[in-house]
């Protein structure tokens, strides 16, 4: 980093919002994340501003902590995803809401009419900023309000950071002159140069924007026409203008008296790197409304499905008839074939719709660390890789706000100062890893660091000193088990909060967030080696195709991955090896499964196997195969896969629950779960 | 008074010297929860998906509207003679710790309110082991045992599996 370190370094270590005046310095490709990332956010945030206003409506009318807790939870989260994309002022700010909100929760006082008051002022500039985020407005100060009424309403100074800098109030983002339509078609760009000190100049622009308006639509013109009266001098106009009219046709209309240069760009010009759309609208879609979509498009495959045995009936009939039958079958025929082309495209279509690569939401990260790096003075590398791995656009949404919290506590927490590192006899940049890979129907996501590792003295004194466990007992702990009490509530390592790590507030609901999805969450430590932290997830919300089988009088589902045939068996083909029963499947011995051993794991498998022949799956993974005996083959279906943690908890050997069409529930089998149970008994 | 505890919604509030109950039948007994923490009551589900490896009182899994909720019997959780299945059977939605599950009991028989001051509290040999019952209330002729479904010996149902610390800490570092 090209600043000196020390300036943005506080007395108190790294407790230190970005100053202003380095928001201003951003380098274009940071801006450019930011800008990718902004649609996100703004949606996010606002949900985030009507989650503050229920809250505070729901204290209004009286309620409790668990207001408190939902507002915390609220705030926090747009703090860390502000920081996150650079708007670090609204993240400061943030923050000391928060602060204020955390001496309230400890406060048996349940409700403060100067801080709700605070907080729906904050809540309203908030709105306004998103507004003005959306509409390409960028670095507009919405705030101000918020800031008075903060300094008012706080009976002591902040802590944390000096009284806030007048030039604050300036740009947020810097580079933003210039917001370009994402739909450049017709658009034709161009920036207008007035001769140096000419006198009304505003006037002049104010007629360019007339010009312009008459040759088609401006989608912008800076300085806005608006504000022109009160700008005293203009030197330069850009403008974007969605015409039909050719270059030259506008240049003509630009050259006025006074103006020196015109420089124009149609739209079919590549996309140039520095300039940034408007963010992109979005919007959300519930979920069940997808999933009703899909539902929809199943049960018009199923139609389909119908028309076509119809068709084969229908065709035998006609054979024995004559030829009007047979040109009525040819038409009948082409009708079903192009339904069912149509059918296919839709239920793609609704499908996809979920899929998205989880890239943009690993470069999200990039900034992280490079605000870390700048404000810490520690040099942080981040590797990512599997940018390219797809996942449902909702695991994506829901996994963003975890990840960074996980990304900011290994840059902030784990790797150590330069200084620090080389005395460890380590590189002085610290490098923090992000893989995500998809293994079978899981996307497993790790995320490593080579920093200080875990302070196990300070989590077993933490311990202690909140009472979770008995002296003894954490006396006795091992580093390992140690480790794992960092996902009870309340337990950080830090004694003080930062503007982006928070105050350990995170880990229990990191892990919560990552349990509700239907994952899984493991973090290892090693002192002085770093961390690392595996997060498994099975694609619970995507749509798996999956092999339907009738075991018992239930219904299950196979992932189609792992099946590779069906084979009926003869009772003579099963064989004994100790415990274990063995059939033949193309020459080779696979261990045989039923499904009630599964169920009841405690029963040992008979010796003797039924007398009648069998059906079985074979299913198989890496090297592995295993034979399951079923009763029936449903057929091979896209299984929209259901959470069981959503109410429930995550069972071992269920990968998750669907719903067919009658309504029934079925359980969809983790084929990983059934290797490790056939693996077990034959170790019995 | 009844222990204080944070309902999931503040969306039934009765006066504040009153609550409103739903009481229902278990094994011959009378039984109630608030009403804040019950979502719905419906008839009980014509199927339901046994798990693999569950505890005794989880039914299965059944669905109500394309959501996957875990059916429990009530009796069972609470240790008492299982109820045979008849028409007058009901479930009972509850919402603990933003999850839903279903109560299923013998029979619904009213929605109440009833004056705080006619809850008592129950007598410590009843509590010391069984924190889920809060209270007792009089109610015509005999008495309605007053639950709290947050207190339920239902951890089961909820702690996290593959050896993951849990809510008790001891217990998950345990299986580690």
């Amino acid at each position: 980093m090209s600043r000196p370190v020390a300036d943005e370094l506080s007395p108190h270590g790294l407790n230190i919002a970005l100053p202003a005046s380095s928001e201003q310095n951003l380098a274009g490709e940071d801006w450019q994340d930011a800008v990718r990332y902004l649609p996100m956010f703004i949606d996010e945030a606002r949900q985030t501003h009507d989650e503050i206003i229920d809250a505070l409506l729901a204290l209004e009318a009286g309620g409790g902590s668990q207001e408190v807790r939902k507002l915390a939870i609220a705030l926090h989260r747009l703090k860390g995803s502000a920081a996150s994309i650079g708007l670090h002022r609204l993240a400061e700010l943030t923050h000391e809401a928060e602060d204020r909100l955390q001496a309230l929760g400890n406060n048996p006082q349940p409700y403060d009419t100067a801080f709700s008051e605070v907080l729906f002022a904050f809540a309203d500039g908030l709105q306004q900023q998103v507004e003005a985020l959306r509409s390409g407005r960028f670095g507009e100060d919405t705030f101000a309000a918020v800031k008075e009424a903060l300094r008012q309403a706080s009976a002591s100074p902040t802590k944390h950071r000096s009284e806030p800098n007048p030039a604050e109030s300036s740009a947020l983002l810097q580079p933003a002159e210039k917001p370009s339509p994402a739909d450049r078609k017709g658009l034709i760009e161009g920036q207008v140069t007035f001769q140096p000190g000419l006198s009304h100049a505003a006037l002049k622009a104010c007629l360019l924007h007339e010009r312009l308006s008459a040759l088609g639509q401006v989608e912008y013109f800076q300085p806005p026409p608006e504000q022109l009266e009160e700008t005293a001098e203009v030197r330069t106009v850009s403008f974007g203008l969605r015409t039909e009219k050719q270059v030259e046709r506008v240049r003509q209309a630009l050259q006025i008296v006074g103006v020196e240069q015109v420089a124009l760009k149609p739209a079919t010009d590549a996309l140039a790197p520095l300039q940034y759309a408007k963010p992109a609208e979005t919007i959300r879609v519930e979920l069940e409304r997808l999933e009703r979509l899909l539902n929809l498009a199943g049960q018009l495959t199923l139609c389909k499905m119908r028309f076509l045995q119809l068709g084969e009936r229908f065709g035998k009939v006609a054979a024995e008839a004559g030829q009007s039958w047979k040109t009525l079958l040819t038409e009948l025929h082409e009708a079903t074939a192009s339904l069912g082309r149509l059918t296919d495209a839709v239920r793609r279509c609704a499908m996809e719709m979920r899929m998205t690569p989880i890239g943009p939401l690993l470069a999200r990260f990039n900034r992280v660390v490079r605000d870390i790096r700048r404000r810490s003075g520690k040099d942080v590398r981040l590797i990512t890789s599997g940018e390219k791995t797809e996942l449902d656009k909702r695991l994506i949404d829901e996994l963003a706000e975890p990840l960074i919290h996980l990304v900011r506590n290994a840059a902030d927490h784990g790797i150590e100062s330069p200084q620090e590192r080389s005395a460890c006899g380590k590189p002085p940049y610290g490098t923090i890893t992000l893989e995500v890979c998809r293994r079978g129907h899981n996307v497993i996501i790790h995320l490593a660091d080579d920093g200080r590792g875990i302070d196990m003295e300070k989590l077993r004194s933490k311990a202690l000193q909140r009472g979770l466990l008995p002296p003894a007992e954490i006396q006795r702990m091992s580093e390992e088990q140690l480790t794992q009490l960092v996902w009870l509530p309340g337990l950080s390592t830090r004694d003080e909060a930062s503007e982006v790590s928070g105050r350990g507030m995170g880990m229990d609901l990191v892990r919560a967030r990552i349990e509700r999805l239907g994952g899984t969450i493991e973090l290892h430590s090693r002192t002085g080696q770093g961390t690392s932290v595996i997060l498994k997830l099975p694609v619970t919300l995507v749509v798996l195709p999956c092999l339907h089988v009738e075991i018992g009088g239930a219904r299950y589902a196979l992932p189609l991955d792992t099946v590779e045939e069906a084979v009926s068996f003869g009772p003579e083909s099963v064989k004994t090896l100790g415990r274990r029963l063995l059939v033949a499947v193309r020459g080779r011995l696979v261990p045989l499964l039923k499904l009630a051993d599964f169920y009841n794991p405690l029963q040992a498998p008979r010796t003797k196997y039924d007398q009648h022949s069998f059906l079985a799956v074979i299913l198989g993974h890496a090297e592995r195969r295993l034979a399951l005996k079923v009763d029936r083959l449903l057929g091979v279906r896209e299984t929209l896969v259901k959470s069981l943690a959503a109410n429930y908890r995550n069972v071992p050997g269920v990968a998750g629950a669907s719903i067919d069409g009658n309504g029934r529930i079925l359980l969809i089998l983790d084929p990983a779960a059934l290797f490790d149970q056939a693996l077990e008994m034959s170790l019995l | 008074m009844v222990t204080a505890v944070e309902p999931p919604s503040e969306r039934r509030q009765a006066p504040a010297d009153c609550i409103q109950l739903v009481i229902f039948r278990l094994a011959g007994e009378r039984y109630a929860v608030e009403v804040r923490w019950v979502r719905e009551i419906i008839l009980p589900p014509d199927e339901v998906t046994i798990l693999p490896q569950s505890p005794k009182y989880l039914k299965g899994l059944f669905n109500l509207r394309n959501e996957v909720l875990p059916l429990v019997d009530l009796g069972a959780c609470l240790g008492l003679t299982e109820n045979p299945r008849n028409d007058d059977a009901r479930v009972i939605l509850v919402e603990i710790n933003e999850k839903t599950l279903g109560f299923l009991v013998g029979a619904v028989e009213a929605v109440s309110r009833v004056q705080r001051t006619r809850i008592g509290r129950p007598g410590i040999g009843l509590t010391s082991k069984r924190e889920y019952i809060t209270g007792l209330v009089q109610m015509d002729e005999d008495l309605v045992i007053l639950l709290a479904p947050e207190k339920l010996p239902l951890e089961e149902l909820f702690i996290a599996d593959e050896g993951q610390p849990t809510a008790k800490p001891t217990q998950g570092i345990e299986t580690l």
